[in-house]
């Protein structure tokens, strides 16, 4: 898909969210489960048959956009979820109009909140290289304040295991990640129930404490400007120009 | 490079090296897939899935993790110590099994963060296996690895895994390979079989190959490397789809797998040592960087030596107020002996000159280092050539096809005057003093004898000089060496440029000279270029000794300063005993002078340790082949710091003979 058709039908989509809404951006490794969380958010319901997640089909986002493995927004009442992948090293990935509607989002929302997925292979497998991999990125991409906003969800936790034990694991192999974290800024999400963990998760996000929690948008983007090192500030700079004309292209002069 | 760290992971490492000979069963995976485990199962020890609600709290257990039932030192350890594997290099087991012995090699895992544990790793990997009369390769797979960020580890294991293969066997003998694959800790709930796992390992193993062929077409630099991995990657994925080599294993069933584990290793291909090889490229990597970092430290040792010669000093300090009490702040000021106070001052006189001349020659040392320029040119203006050998070689240039430049001029030139002497005298053939005395008489026309001639070249030119801007600089080498066998010797090639340095020396029949000039620079002496860099590059470290010692003398100095002033009368006991516990810190300055002898001491154990265990075997094993022989004789490659000598190296005498000489 092209750039200006993608940038077209996100735009789109942002533009018939009734607003003010709140935006819930969620980050994680590839293959993490981030699309299974939100689409579980929107109401999907899955079941486990031979250790695999599959759709059971009833409860769908209200809008959803999913092109080619590129882009995702999904829209459920007064919520946008939005994926950032950009930790995964896809070629097929449009980082600058990713980037770009993560802006314009942020611009929008009237309540931001920040999902991040542990997902337990990523800490299990070579002794936690691959989740120190990604935290190592998140950090150089994303400012200090919001990684105190985190909430992090544990994904694909095998049955004869616990979040407990995921928990032990991030302590012994990610111990700067895990000083972070604690029990209750780590939850466990189990897709295969009837919303329970959904609800979980979003009453957590509603009840972050006010002061600094709910982030204004408007601080956000100050909070990247007031980080112009970081990678995420800089790729908008670098970036901002091809937007521009992407926007063009798909508005118009006018538009 | 931490050579501490190195020096623990060789000791950890060799102690358990596979005796030479064995067949072993050499077990391979990345850090934590479970090798120690598998062993530990073959070996029949009771394994556990730990569990919280089950067993006791234990430190460094981790909920769903596997372990040993029992605790035994003589088990394979299977431990959860963070990020870095729990088996270090190698380690052996022996079973004994329905009249079958095995030795498991329990090998660290590939790709260990820690970049000091992946050198050690693979020299101990290289060293079992080169030692073994055969082996049976077993690489263990833990199931997490294919499912992580769509089998990422697992790629990166097999990539691992086909540079090993690269290093070890020879092209020729690859196709002859043979693997077992156990995957360990699969999910019950997955209920997987080998065919679904081989079904994931064959797509994994299509996506590197992509991978590999797609950066090999954006990257020109790598594209050998790549095409390698390519290849290596064909060859893995063609082991990796045997039915019967890929085996699903929950360590902790009754001992089934066990049975099936050990037929197909009885049905699998011993590779014979006689295979293997080992790509000394990377051992010499190693090598280099180690003798490098031994340099510096050598280096940092002496200094540190020098520093504690002061210990003596320490020692009176502690005899002479010891006797008044246990330290400093208990000392009785009131009751030292005049002489002790004099004594010590005298004692803090002499440390002062002996830090002064340190501190001087760690200028002279650091202004020296600051002046080097690796591109000064040097010139060797040698000696002796006899007429009859200018004629020789003017004649047969093309036996001597390294000449160039001065000494070519200069013999041509020679050779040209005697054969133009001979025509004027119509001798034909003019020999030493006459052919001298031809030459001259050709060239000034006057009728000095042969032997007046003989005597004042003889007198003028009779040993060799070189002109070098660093000759004073021990430490540098220029490289001339004395021979008189008549032949030419290559000193030092230097390949980047293409010349050759040369110095050519006759002496049958003694002394007629020619001047032959030929030009170098420092950096064509690979020693000489290193020991810039090691000296450029400790300046820091030099200048902040220096600074040590400056405050040292500062603080003798005002010690000095307070026993005149007790002795002249100046100040009373009361002053002296609130000054001296105000420098209370110069003393305990002068105890970290003993740990600083300390650390030279374990510096010294560590380098003897690494220079046994990596280099004298390294040195042996690069002195194998003829042409490696050559190289270090000339310098081509330098294996060992110059320093390590010292250090119980053998002297290159001992070191086996060159049965040819690369001299042209």
């Amino acid at each position: 898909m092209q750039e200006t058709e993608q940038l077209e039908q996100a735009l789109q989509l942002i533009a018939e969210v009734s607003k003010p809404f709140q935006l819930v951006v969620v980050v994680g490794s590839e293959d993490s489960g981030k699309s299974s969380l939100i689409q579980y958010c929107c109401g999907r319901r899955y079941q486990k048959e031979n250790g695999k997640l599959t759709a059971t089909g009833k409860g769908t986002p209200d809008r959803k956009r999913e092109a080619d493995a590129t882009l995702e927004i999904a829209v459920l009442e007064d919520t946008v979820f939005f994926q950032w992948r950009q930790f995964q090293e896809l070629p097929e990935l449009n980082h600058s109009v990713e980037q770009f509607l993560l802006l314009r989002l942020l611009q929008s929302a009237a309540t931001v909140y920040w999902v991040g997925v542990v997902e337990w292979h990523s800490v299990e497998a070579q002794k936690g290289k691959l989740f120190r991999e990604f935290y190592t990125a998140f950090r150089q991409t994303f400012p200090e304040e919001i990684q105190h906003y985190m909430t992090w969800v544990a994904a694909k936790i095998p049955e004869n295991n616990d979040l407990q034990g995921l928990l032990e694991r991030l302590i012994l192999y990610v111990p700067n990640f895990a000083s972070t974290v604690s029990n209750t800024s780590l939850l466990e999400c189990s897709l295969t129930d009837q919303g329970e963990s959904a609800a979980k998760l979003m009453a957590t996000l509603r009840g972050l404490p006010s002061v600094g929690m709910e982030i204004d948008p408007i601080s956000i983007v100050e909070v990247f400007k007031a980080n112009p090192e970081t990678a995420l500030c800089e790729a908008l700079e670098h970036q901002y120009s091809r937007v521009s004309q992407l926007f063009l292209e798909v508005y118009g002069p006018n538009g | 490079m931490n050579l501490q760290k190195i020096a623990e992971y060789l000791q950890a490492t060799f102690a358990h090296l596979p005796p030479p000979g064995q067949e072993v069963v050499l077990f391979l995976g990345v850090t934590g897939s479970g090798k120690s485990t598998l062993v530990n199962y073959l070996l029949g020890n009771r394994l556990i899935r730990w569990d919280r609600k089950q067993h006791r709290a234990r430190v460094g257990r981790l909920q769903g993790g596997v372990y040993l039932e029992k605790d035994d030192p003589n088990a394979p350890q299977i431990g959860d110590h963070g990020a870095n594997s729990c088996t270090r290099g190698v380690r052996l087991y022996q079973s004994q099994r329905e009249g079958d012995c095995w030795s498991f090699c329990d090998s660290a895992g590939l790709q260990d963060p820690d970049e000091d544990q992946r050198l050690v790793n693979l020299l101990a990997l290289e060293r079992a296996v080169t030692r073994a009369r055969g082996i049976k390769l077993v690489v263990v797979i833990k199931y997490a690895e294919i499912e992580a960020e769509k089998g990422k580890v697992f790629r990166e294991m097999a990539k691992e895994l086909a540079e090993l293969l690269k290093y070890f066997f020879p092209k020729d003998t690859q196709a002859s390979l043979d693997f077992l694959f156990l995957v360990n800790d699969a999910p019950k709930e997955k209920n997987l079989e080998e065919t679904d796992v081989i079904l994931l390992v064959q797509q994994q193993m299509e996506r590197l190959l992509q991978e590999a062929t797609h950066s090999s077409s954006v990257s020109t630099a790598s594209e050998a490397t790549n095409r390698e991995i390519c290849r290596f990657s064909v060859l893995l994925g063609a082991l990796m789809v045997k039915p019967e080599r890929m085996i699903l294993v929950d360590p902790l069933d009754v001992g089934e797998t066990r049975e099936m584990i050990f037929s197909q290793l009885r049905r699998m291909r011993t590779v014979s040592s006689g295979l293997f090889q080992f790509d000394t490229g990377l051992k010499w990597t190693f090598m280099t960087k180690l003798t490098e970092s031994c340099a510096l430290y050598l280096e940092k040792l002496q200094r540190h030596r020098n520093l504690c010669e002061l210990k003596d000093l320490a020692a009176d300090n502690r005899a002479c107020f010891g006797k008044y009490g246990s330290g400093l702040e208990d000392v009785e000021i009131r009751s030292f002996a005049r002489e002790d106070i004099a004594d010590f001052s005298k004692k803090i006189n002499v440390h002062q000159t002996k830090l002064r001349q340190l501190s001087d020659a760690l200028q002279r040392s650091t202004t020296e280092c600051e002046k080097l320029d690796i591109s000064a040119p040097m010139v060797f203006d040698t000696h002796v050539v006899s007429p009859d050998s200018w004629r020789n070689v003017a004649v047969n240039m093309g036996d001597i096809p390294v000449m160039t430049g001065g000494s070519m001029l200069g013999t041509i030139l020679g050779g040209i005057l005697v054969v133009a002497a001979e025509q004027v005298t119509g001798v034909n053939k003019l020999e030493g003093a006459g052919a001298v005395a031809a030459v001259l008489t050709f060239i000034a026309g006057s009728a000095a004898g042969g032997t007046v001639a003989y005597q004042g070249f003889e007198a003028l030119f009779t040993s060799s000089d070189i002109q070098y801007r660093y000759e004073g600089i021990q430490y540098l080498r220029v490289g001339v060496e004395e021979r008189r066998n008549g032949r030419l010797r290559i000193l030092r090639d230097s390949p980047a440029t293409g010349e050759y340095r040369a110095v050519f020396e006759y002496q049958d029949r003694g002394a007629a000279v020619l001047n032959l000039s030929i030009w170098g620079e420092t950096r064509h002496f690979p020693e000489n270029a290193q020991k810039i860099r090691q000296l450029r590059s400790s300046r820091i470290t030099t200048q902040n000794e220096m600074d040590q010692i400056k405050h040292r003398m500062d603080n003798t100095h005002r010690i000095i300063k307070i026993l005149q002033d007790l002795d002249e009368g100046n100040i009373g006991v009361k002053d002296l005993e609130n000054s001296l516990s105000q420098q209370t810190h110069f003393l305990q300055d002068l105890g970290s002078l003993y740990a600083e002898l300390g650390a030279a001491k374990e510096m010294l154990a560590i380098l003897n340790h690494i220079t046994q265990h990596v280099l004298v075997e390294g040195v042996s094993d690069v002195y194998r082949t003829e042409y490696r022989q050559w190289q270090v004789r000339n310098g081509v490659v330098n294996p060992l710091p110059q320093g390590a000598v010292i250090f119980g190296l053998p002297q290159p005498a001992a070191l086996p003979q060159v049965d040819h000489q690369y001299s042209t």
